[in-house]
């Protein structure tokens, strides 16, 4: 096994490239597939502060995460609190403390059940887009479709477009116990324009297909109702109806589903109620 | 008796704790040998089959491939902790998913696994039999036409009432005609229970590492009874038992699956034939695949009751899935040592009782803690809760009145002495409820009560006392981590009366000391302490007849019985009093009696459900139970707080499903053990005795707590929501399906958490 540790993100890409190298960030995809992964040569990208950290960048209008951001460090982020609690309630699904400390939301993005690792549903619900080192910008709900995270580009940024003032967002997961898969989970976010009317939403569900599905039946019918009057029922009934069109396996997970729908749409709307979210 | 000394009252520091803590603990993975080989063996992927014909030439082609094996040359042998059925490598047939057909010996792990991956069986596959119900049908195929012929070791194979039942025990109780009993009864309730398979759940997997020393083939094994290995090793491959030796010492975690072990007989035979050593490891997967796991259960109970809850009469039908092979079991009869204690804890007047367990082509059962037991006190304290709530009488109240009592017999058809059940039940009963909350769930109370047995025997002991006065305790007894080194060491150091820092513990392989039936059973801290009391008396006796100046030892210093003087035990036993270390021995035989010796333990528990999800909370958790006396208090502890969340493992998540004879969850993604993060709010109550087998009335505690975690919560499930679910676990899928099935559609039940 040899590991090199990538000394700029042109060195990484160099090393893919040219030696059909794998990156490896955090390594806890690594470390649950050893025996599978140990084979090609790697090359670490955990150290390369170019890209970690999270930004706000008012120039382009949007918030900028590095791939090898650790998913602790975006619990903690108070860029990402302020801005995208979805993301911080995403990333604290996670494994534990110990584990978020070590995982990267590049590796994430990257890891074989990537679709079911709250991290991308979280991004899909919020429009990011992963920038591929050199030049490349697909949005997530492509890269995790079809991207090969083992293509040609090394995984640099994650942008998300910088929510609108009176934006709420969140993420729910119901979970029998601490270190189960979870059964589902919904992300969803909401501009809220100041007569208290959605302008934009968008509701993302995980855990009931392969990967995590947009509900753009539920966003178009939140489109426009008043933020303080959303029955939670209504918007279950809209997920069950999107259920067949959808390809769901299992009614017990559409009805998990639909119950943390409920729960997050009354969450928001209290947040909403008790002050700006941004 | 007297209490237990007041030294032993302190917690305690576990011999080996220095050495685990710096890593010089050598578990038997870290051993490693030049010119190790591995060996890997290839396993059936159908259910029940004919072997055709065995096809090995593409292995034995493979890089680092030095042998390969099918039974053809290493002879047609079986072996078992009781009944030797499981064959080491299968020749005729083969009767599980993961029954071994050859064995691949290799330079490396991955060259001997490659080339497993590359032996050619062909079998002609037959329709299993899985189906519990289905076992003794008239139209089932028997899995062991020849079982007549079969190895049993001590005495003969008790009858069985059909060639597909692997073992059989039965309780009757009370008058020939009990339907005229049960006619009496002013309710009959009848109910079935079933659970499921589970595995112990261990970190350290099975390992064994064989190699040859002058002669012996000495094998280093993670099996917690080095001795019976020995004896059985001996017994399959026909190899003089001098010839052979057993190391076990520490183990990387037991929870009753380390009993069966089944590597070493390929190893040992290995590396005889060889000459070089020979390791073999489970992977995790073969660990869930291959078992031995805990059996999967079908319980049906039936009982008849009085207008006012009293129980006079009750039945109980109970199936265990045995799997392929009955060889895991070492109770003489076949069944689990828990099998007939479904209603242990009350006084029934008649009773007829039929336990069994049963072969099927599946992965073999055998021990996980509290073995039978866990699986029948779900069914039995559930039934007890669900007569209970359908008379309308208090869980509490209808328990308190069927309680056993002192003089009476226990349901499960044993006297026991001492029945503490009235009093664990209301140390728990007057515990404050939770708060409830305005969340959304819905609340609920449960509770549940047993008894289990202290386990029994006889045990040697050995020390050593040095010029240097300090004292080796000597053990064939390897220690899971449970601390019966620490038992033998402290109840040593505290009847001599001193420091236990003088008294260190050497575990030391089968051919160094005399047998001893390993750890199990909830027998070691009984046989351990009494063993180290005993031993402590022959030191006594043989220094009071060197001090005949009238010395007495007392914390640590010899004092003079006048009180005029005193000489620490250092000073005085030194090499004039003791020139070259002197050897003590003892055996402990635990004394005949009609009693038996059980703890009592009750555990209620508050529960929240979250009825759109079905995800079960246990928010508070009381435990009462009958200590005896504690020699280990922070081991005690942990057995508890840890048999507590096993428990909560199996009510809640934990389980291997079987379907077509595959375990589904061969797979560490899949397998579900509670994680530190579950940890629940736990209180204990303990409450003491002198009245147990151990020193100053010492008690078991291992697999005390464990087997009534599942119908407590099972119960408060059932006062929150008002349904029984009737088998395990309770997981939030089962619990949805249950609640659907009571509200009649999906998507009743109102919006909650908001």
């Amino acid at each position: 096994m040899t590991y090199h540790e990538a000394e700029s993100l042109d060195h990484a890409h160099h090393l893919v490239t040219s030696r059909g190298a794998r990156v490896v960030a955090g390594g806890i995809e690594f470390a649950l597939d050893v025996a599978r992964l140990r084979h090609a040569p790697l090359v670490g990208v955990s150290r390369l502060e170019e890209i970690r950290g999270v930004a706000d960048d008012p120039r382009t209008g949007e918030i900028r995460i590095g791939a090898a951001t650790t998913l602790g460090e975006m619990v903690d982020s108070n860029i990402l609190r302020r801005s995208l609690p979805i993301l911080v309630e995403a990333a604290r699904q996670v494994g534990n403390r110990r584990i978020r400390n070590q995982a990267t939301i590049g590796g994430n993005l990257c890891s074989r059940l990537r679709g079911t690792y709250d991290v991308a549903p979280a991004l899909l619900a919020v429009d990011a887009v992963v920038e591929v080192h050199p030049g490349k910008r697909i949005p997530v709900g492509d890269f995790i479709d079809g991207t090969d995270p083992n293509g040609d580009g090394v995984v640099a940024w994650i942008s998300v477009p910088a929510p609108l003032a009176g934006t709420v967002s969140g993420y729910e997961k119901i979970k029998p116990d601490a270190a189960a898969p979870g059964v589902a989970s919904v992300g969803m976010t909401m501009a809220v324009e100041s007569s208290g009317v959605i302008g934009a939403a968008r509701v993302v569900i995980a855990g009931v297909a392969a990967m995590p599905v947009r509900v753009r039946t539920a966003e178009t019918a939140l489109v426009g109702s008043e933020i303080e009057s959303i029955p939670g029922r209504y918007l279950g009934e809209i997920i069950r109806s999107a259920a067949g069109d959808l390809d769901m396996a299992g009614r017990y997970r559409l009805e998990v589903a639909v119950a943390a729908a409920e729960r997050l749409a009354s969450r928001l709307r209290s947040v909403h109620g008790t002050g700006p979210a941004s | 008796m007297t209490g237990p000394p007041f030294e032993l009252r302190d917690a305690e520091i576990q011999p080996d704790a220095r050495a685990k803590l710096t890593g010089e603990a050598v578990f038997t993975d870290d051993r490693f040998m030049p010119g190790v080989l591995w060996a890997s063996v290839a396993t059936s992927p159908v259910a029940y089959g004919r072997i055709e014909s065995i096809d090995t030439s593409a292995a034995a082609a493979m890089p680092g491939v030095v042998m390969v094996a099918t039974a053809a040359e290493i002879g047609r042998r079986r072996h078992g902790r009781r009944l030797a059925d499981q064959p080491v490598l299968c020749w005729d047939r083969v009767l599980f998913i993961g029954d071994r057909t050859a064995v691949v010996v290799a330079e490396t792990r991955a060259e001997a696994e490659a080339a497993a991956a590359r032996i050619a069986v062909d079998i002609t596959e037959e329709e299993p039999l899985l189906d519990l119900e289905r076992v003794t049908a008239e139209n089932a195929p028997i899995l062991h036409p020849e079982a007549q012929s079969y190895r049993y070791s001590g005495g003969r194979r008790p009858e069985v009432p059909h060639p597909n039942v692997q073992g059989h025990a039965t309780v009757g109780l009370g008058p020939d005609d009990i339907e005229a009993v049960f006619a009496s009864a002013a309710h009959v309730f009848e109910e079935e229970y079933r659970t499921p398979a589970t595995h112990a759940g261990y970190i350290e997997p099975r390992v064994c590492l064989a190699w040859n020393e002058n002669g012996i083939t000495r094998v280093a094994t993670t099996n917690k009874g080095p001795f019976r290995l020995h004896q059985q090793l001996a017994d399959t491959l026909d190899v003089d038992s001098d010839r052979l030796e057993v190391v076990s010492g520490h183990i990387g975690g037991d929870f009753g699956g380390k009993g069966q072990t089944i590597d070493e007989y390929l190893c040992v035979l290995l590396a005889r034939s060889i000459g070089r050593p020979v390791k073999m490891a489970m992977t995790w997967a073969a660990e869930l695949a291959q078992g031995p796991v805990r059996h999967s259960s079908l319980v049906r109970l039936r009982t008849g009751v009085t207008e006012d809850g009293r129980f006079i009469a009750h039945s109980a039908t109970v199936l265990y899935g045995g799997g392929a092979y009955a060889s895991a079991k070492p109770v003489p009869d076949l069944t689990l040592p828990g099998a007939t204690s479904a209603m242990i804890a009350y006084h029934i007047p008649a009773v007829r009782i039929d336990a069994r367990t049963l072969y099927t082509n599946s992965v073999p059962g055998g021990h996980v803690r509290a073995p039978g037991q866990s699986q029948v006190q779900f069914a039995g304290e559930s039934h007890v809760d669900s007569i209970a709530r359908r008379l309308g009488i208090d869980p509490y109240e209808i328990r308190t009145r069927n309680a056993l009592g002192p003089g009476m017999r226990s349901a499960s058809g044993l006297h026991i002495r001492e029945p503490r059940a009235v009093e664990v039940l209301n140390a728990v009963r007057t515990v404050d409820r939770h708060p409830p909350a305005d969340d959304g769930l819905v609340r609920g109370h449960g509770v549940a009560l047993a008894a289990r047995h202290v386990g029994g025997g006889e045990f040697p002991l050995r020390a050593v006392l040095s010029p240097d006065a300090t004292f080796e305790l000597v053990t064939g007894l390897p220690d899971q981590g449970a601390g019966a080194w620490m038992v033998m060491q402290r109840v040593f150091a505290a009847e001599l009366s001193v420091d236990p820092e003088r008294v260190s513990v050497r575990y030391v392989p089968t051919g160094e000391t005399r047998p001893d039936r390993g750890i199990g059973s909830s027998r070691s801290t009984h046989l351990g302490s009494r063993a180290a009391q005993l031993l402590a008396g022959e030191v006594k006796s043989w220094l009071d007849a060197r001090l005949a100046e009238g010395l007495e030892l007392r914390a640590d210093v010899f004092v003079r019985r006048d009180g005029t003087d005193s000489i620490p035990f250092a000073a005085l036993v030194t090499a004039d009093l003791v020139p070259d270390p002197v050897e003590f021995e003892v055996l402990y035989r635990e004394e005949e009696s009609e009693d038996e010796d059980h703890d009592f333990v009750a555990l209620a528990v508050d529960v929240a459900v979250d009825e759109r999800t079905g995800v079960v909370t246990v928010e508070q958790a009381t435990l009462a139970v009958d200590v005896g006396a504690v020699i280990n208090p922070t081991a005690h502890r942990g057995q508890l707080e840890g048999g507590f969340m096993f428990g909560l493992g199996e009510a809640l998540m934990t389980q291997l499903r079987v379907r077509d004879g595959a375990v589904v969850e061969a797979d560490r993604q899949l397998f579900r053990i509670p994680a530190l993060a579950d940890v629940v709010r736990l209180t204990i109550i303990e409450l003491p005795t002198e009245v147990g087998p151990g020193a100053y009335g010492a008690k078991s505690v291992g697999e005390l707590a464990n087997p009534v975690v599942a119908p407590a919560i099972a119960n408060a499930l059932a006062d929150a929501t008002g349904v029984r679910v009737p088998r395990l676990p309770l997981d939030p899928e089962s619990v949805f399906e249950a609640l659907t099935a009571r509200d009649g559609e999906v998507g009743a039940r109102g919006q909650s958490g908001g």
